[in-house]
């Protein structure tokens, strides 16, 4: 029973002094169902929702016994099971509601008076793994594409009711719901300010992703490095939230933003915490070299074999002259070869399915790789050279990053070609630059610089816990302490053990 | 007149700022230019040139703190708009002028032990290109490039003395003062010029948060300085005989030679590399303080004064030569008459100028 035979039953009724304009826009649609519940007109309830949208199971269980009573639409409203029911005449909320899978029940079919009941019908995977960003110890929990779901695992893991929670619509098509989270009383206001006006700004159809909105609040959208960290982790934001850092939530994202941030924060893994301080500052040392390894390293090559021979000693170079005697290529040629080859591997690897990836690194990473060497076209050193880089690239512990990473040798290496290693200092120099007129949030980006007391707590190392006792002030948090005690441990009564 | 807080620096920092105006080409090549008449005793002034810097300092936080701001303030409080600015105007064009001549030193050094046929301009462009990026990320970026270029490579230079010490003479210092007075002046002379550039304080001092708080950092800045060069000219008397450093232009350049490692020879062309980042840090603090008075001067955007010093620059690099020896002279007499001499005198003015305005009142 549909629409238009309804019309026709019913033919030109009396009360069709106020056709609704809700239900001309959203009847277009073949999958919208606009119905009497009844063949007799005994309970003359019309109801009107999306069959796609609505889960069928509650609305034959729990919606339509109860439409066969006489019963007022506020009487409906308490008797039936549903926890969201609305009573309203505003049509931009009928059609919103709708949208989202409610079901609008009127007494009439002309009525204004409209009982929206959500009975919306949402598949999501449940929450599982954080796959992309994994650890071997600590929690593994990742978050899903469900904006509830996600507020709902970090009010888990902060069950404070100074955790608050901002929602806003964003995307004229896509109505994507966006959720600001913040410490109040810890994260500065005027951080969550300027956060939640950019994101009211924002104009545009359609989003996606927390990407989207990631680079379209962020202070210099045409630097390579991503002024905000996106993560999967659960652990990593509860711990951001409570040092003052405001997190966005997306609605069909898995990943949520955090801002503001600092350069240094990538090479913090949550896994870092588990470890005893001394392990974990070296293997933050380990990443921060990796980086340089990964950015310097064939540059340095090009530089080096290029034009200055003279720095390498005698016997090495014996070494390295030798690996290249049969390659025909100058240097440059030669380190841009290989390294496109290993980015395109790379590439491939990503975009083709789990499996078939895997292989794939084999055939491109081993025996391309000791092919090439044995035709000649490249020496092994330069072979474990960019080898050792794209390794290193990979160790940052936010994707996003390790991408920039993977991209700036390139430039260095057109420089390293010009200028030789003056070309490779340049390119430092050039970087340094950028990142100290870099902000995130109108903070400044680079970490090292200035330099704050908390920076020597937990940023470029990790002190333990009893020694970090600050909240980091490059957010100018208003919270300032971390722990209230005075940190001391119960010990041995004496000095040495007796 | 204090700059906005938001483009202002901690006090601390005035360390950094102080330490990298001045170092710059000149510790490479001191030794021999300070050695010429004092010889062996001409360590003793580099310190005798490191107390008159301080003295130096001193009067420049009395003369910016009595009217709380720049030099060009000073200048129009004292002499009126037109006289004040003309006078300003010798000191903008004496830090480009100085900026100039790092420049040219510094392409010259990579030109004699690097890239003997790349053309001056392009390194200078290069250079200054780097530089216009950081100056216009404004003064706090400048900082950060102070502070970045001492962490970065300069506590990794400073390591290397260790390296000819393991061949040094030091029994070369010895008899300590057996010159006469008149070559000790010479070697302070020489001194003040290579420590030199503490005056860019005179326009970056509204940049401070709280001047009065710097002012010990800026001491110590100079003391570290002092301490860097004197270390240095000793190394390098013990290592290089009288004669040899008369001939050697470089002498802390040849003394790296000595380093070397199992994977690392020759590395110099690894320090003259990080030396760029030194270099342009230091460049940029003076193209900034140049094109910052220019502008205020000209009341004109900093973006086109700053691009045409830029401009001038690489032109006044392309045409170097003999030319290189009278920009030299020429800085090395601004620097001794306008801030040893004119600085000091201004500050006697400005005081009995404010006393009589009291008395008036």
């Amino acid at each position: 029973m549909n629409l238009k035979n309804s019309d026709k039953d019913k033919g030109e009724g009396s009360n069709k002094i106020n056709n609704p304009n809700w239900l001309e826009r959203l009847s277009k649609s073949n999958d919208f169902i606009h119905e009497h519940t009844s063949l007799k007109d005994e309970a003359p309830f019309w109801i009107s929702y999306y069959r796609t949208l609505i889960s069928s199971d509650i609305l034959h269980k729990d919606v339509l016994p109860y439409l066969h009573e006489h019963l007022s639409l506020e009487e409906l409203k308490s008797s039936i099971p549903v926890q969201e029911i609305i009573f309203t005449k505003d049509e931009d909320k009928i059609i919103q509601n709708i949208l989202n899978g409610s079901l609008a029940i009127q007494k009439y079919q002309y009525d204004e008076d409209c009982l929206l009941i959500n009975i919306a019908n949402s598949k999501f995977r449940d929450v599982g793994m954080a796959t992309m960003e994994s650890s071997a110890l600590g929690p593994q929990l990742g978050f899903i594409e469900e904006l509830d779901t996600n507020i709902n695992l970090v009010r888990k893991r902060l069950p404070v009711p100074e955790l608050y929670v901002k929602e806003m619509k964003v995307g004229e098509l896509s109505k994507t719901k966006v959720a600001v989270l913040y410490m109040n009383g810890i994260a500065d206001p005027e951080n969550v300010n300027t956060v939640i006006q950019r994101i009211t700004d924002i104009q545009y159809d359609q989003i996606q992703d927390s990407s989207y909105i990631a680079s379209m609040i962020e202070d210099n959208s045409n630097s390579l490095f991503p002024q905000s960290i996106s993560t999967e982790r659960v652990d990593r934001v509860a711990a951001g939230l409570t040092e003052g850092k405001i997190i966005i939530v997306v609605d069909g994202s898995p990943n949520l933003v955090i801002l503001p941030v600092t350069l240094m924060e990538s090479f913090i893994a949550m896994e870092d915490y588990s470890y005893s301080w001394i392990l974990s500052n070296f293997f933050r040392l380990l990443r921060l070299a990796a980086m340089f390894i990964s950015t310097m390293l064939s540059p340095m090559y090009v530089a080096i074999m290029t034009y200055h021979y003279e720095l390498i000693p005698a016997r090495l170079l014996e070494t390295l002259v030798g690996s290249r005697a049969a390659v025909p290529f100058a240097p440059f040629l030669e380190t841009l070869f290989l390294e496109l080859m290993i980015e395109m591997v790379k590439e491939a690897g990503i975009r083709l399915p789990l499996k078939i990836g895997q292989s794939l690194g084999v055939v491109g990473g081993i025996v391309i790789g000791q092919a090439v060497v044995e035709a000649g076209l490249t020496s092994n050193v330069l072979l474990i050279l960019v080898g050792l880089g794209s390794l290193a690239s990979y160790t940052s512990p936010v994707y996003k990053f390790s991408n920039t990473i993977r991209f700036i040798k390139f430039p260095v290496i057109f420089l390293a070609q010009w200028f030789g290693l003056l070309g490779v200092f340049l390119a430092f120099l050039l970087t340094e630059i950028h990142l100290l007129r870099l902000t995130s949030l109108g903070r400044p980006y680079l970490s090292q610089y200035p330099i704050r007391n908390t920076s020597f707590q937990d940023l470029w190392v990790r002190l333990p816990f009893s020694m970090q006792k600050e909240n980091p002030t490059t957010l100018r948090p208003q919270k300032k302490w971390k722990s209230t005690g005075k940190g001391k441990k119960m010990g041995p009564a004496n000095d040495f053990y007796e | 007149m204090q700059a906005n807080i938001r483009h202002q620096v901690s006090p601390y920092l005035v360390f950094f700022i102080i330490y990298n105006s001045q170092v710059g080409v000149g510790i490479l090549s001191f030794q021999r230019t300070i050695a010429e008449k004092a010889g062996y005793d001409a360590w003793i002034g580099v310190l005798a040139a490191g107390c008159l810097v301080q003295a130096f300092i001193w009067v420049m936080y009395k003369l910016l703190g009595k009217i709380n701001g720049d030099i060009i303030d000073v200048h129009t409080a004292i002499f009126g708009n037109v006289l004040g600015k003309s006078l300003s105007l010798i000191i903008m064009i004496y830090y480009w002028l100085a900026s100039v001549s790092v420049l040219i030193g510094f392409i010259e050094i990579v030109q004699v032990w690097m890239f003997p046929t790349m053309p001056s301009w392009i390194l200078s462009t290069i250079i200054l290109l780097s530089v216009y990026y950081c100056v216009s990320g404004g003064f706090r970026a400048i900082v950060g490039m102070s502070f970045l270029s001492f962490i970065f490579p300069q506590i990794l230079l400073i390591g290397l003395f260790i390296f000819p010490l393991k061949i040094a003479h030091f029994s070369n210092l010895l008899p300590i003062m057996n010159h006469s007075f008149m070559d000790m002046v010479d070697s302070i002379k020489s001194s003040v010029y290579s420590i030199a550039g503490t005056e860019a304080l005179l326009m970056y001092y509204p940049f401070i948060r709280d001047p009065k708080a710097s002012k010990k950092f800026a001491h110590l800045g100079v003391l570290f300085t002092t301490i860097l060069y004197t270390i240095s000219a000793i190394v390098s008397f013990t290592f290089f005989s009288e004669k040899q450093l008369k001939t050697t232009i470089w002498p802390e350049l040849s003394l790296t030679k000595t380093v070397t490692l199992s994977f690392l020879e020759r590395f110099e062309y690894l320090y003259i590399s990080m030396y760029l980042i030194i270099i342009s840090s230091l460049i940029t603090l003076f193209l900034w303080c140049s094109s910052r008075g220019l502008k205020i001067i000209f009341n004109k955007k900093q973006k086109y004064t700053l691009l045409l010093l830029c401009l001038l620059s690489v032109i006044l690099c392309h045409l170097n030569g003999s030319f290189k020896d009278m920009l030299n002279n020429i800085i090395i007499q601004m620097n001794l008459w306008v801030f040893y001499c004119y600085i000091p005198v201004l500050l006697l003015v400005l005081t009995f100028v404010k006393r009589g305005k009291q008395n008036d009142e």
